[in-house]
């Protein structure tokens, strides 16, 4: 793997990480108002957790 | 039959009654919790133990057999959490069966267990142990 290839990589790691954590925030926030997160967020959750663990694959 | 016996049985009978209404009660009351928050807090929890394995990968503080044996780790955990997340709705909807409180108990089991090794590997960080 190239070093600018790697360099993509991370870039992209951080980017699905950054997406994680911002969806993560938002779902606690709706918790912590007492109110039921929707299923679009829960979905959307999910799917940021799925790509940063692909993203993480990626930089092996 | 006599009537003594048939006294000792329906005696049974109620404190058995008794004995299964109570228990139902207790299991009820011990998984008595908000099932969305609590799958919430499991999924944060992975987050926080997988996120720093990725950084250090990104900074080659990790070895091809520990990055990929924490990987491992995270694959798994990815459909539990999934899972934990559709019987989180299985309980709220229903929170008085002992079915969903099962099911939900059972799946939550695995993801912590997985958890847990995903946390040995963060734990084992080079820089996580430098800071504790």
């Amino acid at each position: 793997m190239t070093d600018a290839e790697l360099l993509a990589l991370t870039e992209t790691a951080q980017q699905r990480n950054d997406e994680y954590a911002t969806a993560l925030k938002s779902f606690h926030e709706s918790l912590k108002s007492g109110s039921t997160p929707t299923q679009a967020e829960r979905d959307a959750l999910r799917d940021k957790w799925d790509a940063l663990v692909v993203a993480g694959d990626a930089l092996g | 039959m006599p009537r003594a016996a048939r006294r000792r049985l329906i005696a049974l009978a109620v404190v058995g009654g008794v004995i299964v209404v109570v228990a139902w009660l207790l299991w009820i009351g011990y998984f008595k919790r908000n099932a969305i928050a609590d799958s919430w807090l499991i999924r944060q929890a992975a987050y926080d133990a997988y996120t720093p394995v990725v950084a250090a990968r990104r900074r080659h503080e990790l070895d091809d057999a520990t990055f990929w044996a924490a990987e491992v780790r995270a694959h798994q955990i990815t459909p539990l959490l999934n899972l934990l997340d559709q019987l989180a709705d299985e309980r709220t909807a229903h929170p008085y069966s002992i079915f969903a409180a099962y099911r939900y108990h059972h799946v939550r089991g695995e993801a912590i267990a997985t958890l847990e090794q995903l946390q040995n590997f963060r734990d084992a960080l080079p820089s996580t142990r430098a800071t504790t």
